[in-house]
């Protein structure tokens, strides 16, 4: 990933942080670089960031992270692929398991009960992930007020 | 929302556990019918779970494309001091 010109690396900040910090550099990142791309390919940009924030937060022993990091795309380019081959024979019910399977990243190569664990611990920083991206909106959203109230 | 998660949590630990016990050769012998009721309530579970995790999902898109529209407005110098302000206050 590109460096901006301020990254201190001295003090390494807290997990929760350091989620923070890897997407609100992403948003940095993607600012600068693309400030005139158009909405929906700014905000595929910024969704693919906050994935990969949460991934760098996280431990890497894990699949879910490993996946998002490592061959997400290559995946998904692979599993459309086959989808488009099978489509004629899909006839099969999905179960919960396939759905929670499909919903995880990396899930499908796994056990069951590794499953479990990686929706656990998955789930814990979606969600963190979703309060961060909630209070940058409202941050900037207040500055946006701020200024129309100045004008 | 936290509180949320940390039944997912509990609920998936009590899961394992009564999925170990019902692969136990005494206990698939003794109480099927509890062994059906522990899968109903695992397969409930299953589906709340993938329900919590979809509409994550959901947020996330929805959250991005707000956040690309905010971006539009700002300027430079005011994004930068936004970040300096969030991770202060993170």
């Amino acid at each position: 990933m590109k460096q901006n010109k301020n990254t201190s690396s001295n003090n390494s900040p807290r997990k929760a942080s350091m989620q923070t910090y890897h997407f609100l550099r992403s948003l940095t990142h993607i600012n600068l670089t693309r400030p005139s791309s158009p909405l929906h390919r700014r905000s595929r940009a910024i969704r693919r960031a906050a994935y990969v924030s949460m991934a760098r937060a996280a431990s890497p022993r894990r699949m879910w992270t490993r996946a998002i990091l490592g061959r997400l795309q290559l995946l998904r380019r692979a599993r459309l692929l086959r989808r488009r081959r099978n489509y004629k024979k899909k006839t099969t019910i999905s179960t919960p398991h396939d759905k929670l399977r499909r919903l995880v990243p990396g899930g499908e190569e796994m056990d069951f009960c590794r499953l479990l664990e990686e929706t656990a611990d998955y789930a814990e920083f979606l969600s963190k992930q979703v309060r961060i991206m909630r209070s940058v909106v409202d941050f900037m959203e207040a500055e946006c007020r701020k200024k129309e109230e100045k004008v | 929302m936290s509180s949320r998660r940390s039944r997912i949590t509990e609920d998936e630990i009590n899961e394992l556990i009564s999925k170990l016990q019902s692969l136990l050769p005494e206990s698939r012998r003794r109480s099927l019918g509890r062994v059906v009721e522990l899968q109903a309530s695992a397969s409930k579970l299953l589906k709340e779970t993938c329900n919590y995790i979809k509409n994550l999902h959901r947020e996330v898109d929805d959250l991005s494309e707000r956040l690309s529209g905010l971006m539009d407005n700002m300027e430079m110098n005011s994004f930068e001091a936004e970040i300096v302000r969030s991770l202060l206050r993170s």
